[in-house]
Order: structure tokens, then C-alpha cells, then sequence
């Protein structure tokens, strides 16, 4: 039996400027491509068919993630691990929602790159391994060779990183959203 | 139909109660009296699985997500029973039960903000034109998510369904007939469970095809009182049938077939449809909510047919 996760393992705690019935958010589903289980805390952006992929994205606004894809609003698998049927949810129906970074708000999040070192000010990305395949690592905040004008921006960091009243890292900065050059080759490392 | 000065003393009521403090509440329940009663004429959904209220006493804890969640009991499987000789003890077989959980989501109509003093000036009920528009939309995304689960639970159009070992997703070639419609009635009943088809759902193009039957097909002065009346009927050929004018999700010439719910699953009604409304300052903001879980754990009492 796989160990069950503590609620308080991923996420992000939305310090300033969350909720509010003006608060900016998005929910879509996440894109067929995406083949593996997405944290709460997440970078994901829109694609061109309207749905999430993990990542940033030189034109597409960074949106931090409120759900994860397998929490029990967003899912409800109901085929086992052996390919047996077991039911088929009606609903949720696998949409996620989120925070634009172009909204105004201070978060903490779970997931960012642990081993880098962040200090007030830095510019923040997010980690996509490939441009055009996502990866299970990608989404994590970093703030490795994160270069304005070059590489999208969707976060300056601002008390910088550690334990939470969870115990668990993580790290607090400003959203914001800053679009990648033209050229940006759609790959951001974690770190060095 | 209420006279246009009862509408105008409707529409002062609302307006009063929005403007004396504390009484937001009665405001509320005036509207969502109607909603409830609009939700239950019009989803076809509920119709077809009523939802069924649920309380948090009755949700069950996970350890991993504080959302909700109901665990759902199966009727299990057991092994048939056999003919045997004298002196022979019978096999064992160790009970479990199968279970499927229910989760929910939220469904949520737009928010709608206006000035009041433009308001004032309507002189149509003011608390239906609040409601209907938030309705509207609530119940084409419920329909929507349902019929989406449906088609995938049916399977691929002509192939065997995995589940079930046969076909749940037929095309009957023919038309619309007599002859059609009864053999669409015999796919459910090939599943392995046998279950009869309790209830059909078409558009309301598809059911004028019926209009069409003739005395010898529609059976005598059945087929007189349609032709004079149009179609009225909710129950035919012993199944009880659901019109539906939204075609963009139950499309011309196809069927969907449904056991009695019982064989189905679960529609959980965590949060009954509630109208949310605000009044700050001059500004008025109005939403529409409910919060809702279903699954279907069994799939042999879904059925569709497409007639060519």
C-alpha cells in the first residue's frame, strides 16, 4: 500500500492579497500531456488548447497552483492500478485552479528548488525541462540563472526561504509576471 | 402569472430586505425558493440520478485530503453455486466487499454585479431574471459533466465494452421505428447483469421522430392523440422518457438508456443550490453555487444508441 501523504507536505499559503472576491484566479484542466501527479504549489501556464502544462512560459502567464491533480476535488481515479474498474467519477471533473501571477498577492510555497539560496530580490522562475514534454520536476520555483529580459520571470522573492509552521520549506515571494525574449529556448534548469 | 404590480411589489420586497440590516438572509431564501424548485423541473441529471442530500456526519475522513469524500459500499460478487455428489463439502470463498469512493467539486455560476438604480427600472420580476440566468448555466455544466462520465462509461461506438463484454454503444441502422427503437432496447439487457432499461433520454428533434409512428406501429388511438397533441407521453414501451432541448449534449437520433438509479451510483448533494446575493453601497453582486458529488460505481445500466 503506497504511504499516504501528510495534507501539509505541498502547497502554498497565499500570505497577502488572497481571498477576495476580486482575486485573480484560472481554472482549467490539466493537458493530456501531463502524465504524472501535480503538486499543489506548482508553476503550471496555459497552453494553446486553454490547458495547464507544468512550467513557464515565455508569453503565458505563470499560474501558482491551489489544487493539486490528485486532490479529491480535482479527481476521482476509479480504475486500479491493475486496470481494474472500480467506478467512474461524474465529478470532480480534473480541473485545477490557481493564482496568475499578474495578480497582486505574497505567497509561500512548498515548491521550489531547495538547494539553490535565496536572498530578498531575486528574480524567480520555474523549472521546465523541456519545451515541449513535461516533466515530473517541472513547475518548481528557482531563481538559477533567471535572467530579466531573457528568461520569464513569474516572482521576486521576498522574506526568501524556510520552514513553514509545518516544517516544511518553503519559500515567500511576491507574484509577478515578466515575459520571456522571443528567442528563450523554453528550458529553465532547477539549478547548477 | 403574477400581475405587473405584484412583480413591482416583488421587486420592492427584494429591495427592502437588501437595504435593512440583517434581513440579507430573508432576501436570500425568497430567491433560492424558486431556484430549488427550477433545479428540480429542468436538470436532467437529477431526473435521471436524483441527488441524494448528504451531511458531514456521513462524509467519510481520508487521511490525506481534508476535502470531502463518501465511501460507497458494492454489491459484491460471489461465486455461483454448483451441483455436487453426496459427501462433498462446498468451496470457500472469503467475503469482501468492493467499495468506490465519491468525491465532490463545485459548481458555480457567474457573478453578476449591477448598479441598483438600473435595476429599478425593470419592470419584470426582478427575482426571476436573478435566477434564471445563474440556473441556466449551473444546469448545462451538471448536464454536461454527466453526460461526459456517460459517454465514457458506454465505450467506444460498435466496440465491446471492456467492462461488460459487450456493446453499450450501438448504432441501430434504420431510422427511428418501432422495430429500432426495440432493438435499442435489448442492448442493456445483453450486459451481464440483465438489468432492463428503466428510462430514455433524447433531444426533443429525436422525439418528434415518434410523431411519426402510424396507428399499426404507435398502437390505435395512441397514435391519433399524438398527432393531435404532440407527444406528452413520459412513459412508453415501459420505460420512462426524458426530452431534452439541450442538443448540443444529447445529440439528434441518439438514445441514452438507464437502469433504475440503484444500479448506477451515487449523486451527493453536499451543498443544496443557494443564491449568494450582496448589496454594498449602490452596487448589487449575485452568484449561484452548490456543491456536488457523483460517481457511477456500476456500468452495465448505461446504454446509447445512435439510429442512421
Amino acid at each position: 500500500m503506497p504511504a499516504p501523504n501528510l495534507l501539509t507536505e505541498n502547497g502554498l499559503d497565499v500570505k497577502k492579497g488572497w481571498f477576495d472576491m476580486a482575486s485573480l484566479d484560472y481554472a482549467a484542466k490539466l493537458s493530456s500531456t501531463v502524465t504524472f501527479p501535480v503538486q499543489r504549489g506548482r508553476v503550471v501556464h496555459v497552453n494553446t488548447n486553454g490547458d495547464f502544462v507544468p512550467g513557464a512560459h515565455k508569453t503565458s502567464p505563470a499560474i501558482f497552483l491551489l489544487n493539486g491533480s490528485e486532490d479529491a476535488d480535482v479527481s476521482n481515479p476509479g480504475t486500479t492500478a491493475a486496470g481494474n474498474f472500480m467506478h467512474l467519477a461524474v465529478a470532480p471533473t480534473g480541473k485545477l485552479s490557481g493564482l496568475v501571477a499578474t495578480g497582486g498577492y505574497e505567497i509561500s510555497t512548498t515548491e521550489f528548488v531547495t538547494g539553490n539560496t535565496y536572498q530578498p530580490g531575486d528574480l524567480l522562475s520555474a523549472t521546465r525541462s523541456n519545451a515541449t514534454t513535461p516533466a515530473s520536476t517541472d513547475g518548481k520555483l528557482t531563481n538559477y540563472s533567471v535572467t530579466q529580459y531573457t528568461t520569464p520571470v513569474v516572482g521576486v522573492v521576498s522574506s526568501g526561504a524556510g520552514k513553514n509552521h509545518n516544517g516544511i520549506q518553503a519559500l515567500s515571494f511576491w507574484c509577478v509576471y515578466l515575459p520571456g525574449a522571443a528567442n528563450w529556448n523554453g528550458v529553465q534548469a532547477a539549478s547548477a | 402569472m403574477p400581475t405587473q404590480q405584484e412583480i413591482q411589489l416583488l421587486n420592492e420586497t427584494l429591495f427592502e430586505q437588501l437595504d435593512t440590516p440583517g434581513m440579507q438572509k430573508q432576501a436570500i431564501d425568497a430567491v433560492n425558493d424558486f431556484t430549488r424548485t427550477k433545479m428540480r423541473e429542468d436538470g436532467f441529471y437529477r431526473r435521471i440520478m436524483p441527488p441524494l442530500t448528504i451531511t458531514n456526519d456521513e462524509l467519510d475522513r481520508q487521511v490525506d485530503t481534508d476535502k470531502p469524500v463518501k465511501v460507497v459500499d458494492k454489491e459484491p460478487d460471489s461465486p455461483a453455486a454448483v451441483s455436487i455428489p453426496f459427501a462433498t463439502l462446498p468451496t470457500n470463498f472469503y467475503i469482501r466487499g468492493p467499495r468506490y469512493r465519491v468525491m465532490f467539486d463545485r459548481i458555480v455560476s457567474p457573478r453578476a454585479v449591477k448598479d441598483v438604480d438600473e435595476l429599478r427600472t425593470y419592470v419584470i420580476d426582478i427575482r426571476q431574471v436573478l435566477s434564471d440566468n445563474m440556473i441556466k448555466d449551473m444546469l448545462a455544466e451538471e448536464d454536461s459533466k454527466f453526460i461526459n462520465a456517460l459517454d465514457a462509461a458506454v465505450g467506444t461506438v460498435d466496440v465491446d465494452n471492456p467492462l461488460s463484454g459487450v456493446k453499450q454503444n450501438v448504432t441501430i441502422s434504420g431510422g427511428i421505428t418501432r422495430e429500432t427503437i426495440v432493438d435499442a432496447l435489448k442492448v442493456m439487457p445483453q450486459t451481464p447483469s440483465r438489468f432492463e432499461v428503466e428510462t430514455c433520454l433524447v433531444n426533443n428533434i429525436t422525439i418528434k421522430e415518434l410523431l411519426k409512428f402510424g396507428r399499426d406501429e404507435m398502437g390505435g388511438d395512441f397514435s391519433q392523440e399524438i398527432i393531435k397533441n404532440g407527444w406528452a407521453e413520459t412513459n412508453f414501451l415501459n420505460c420512462r422518457w426524458i426530452v431534452t432541448i439541450k442538443q448540443n449534449l444529447v445529440k439528434n437520433d441518439e438514445m441514452y438508456m438507464f437502469a433504475s438509479p440503484k444500479f448506477i451510483g451515487k449523486n451527493y448533494e453536499l451543498e443544496p443550490t443557494t443564491m449568494y446575493i450582496r448589496r454594498e453601497a449602490y452596487m448589487l453582486e449575485y452568484f449561484a453555487y452548490n456543491t456536488q458529488g457523483g460517481s457511477f460505481g456500476h456500468t452495465n445500466g448505461l446504454a446509447k444508441v445512435k439510429f442512421v
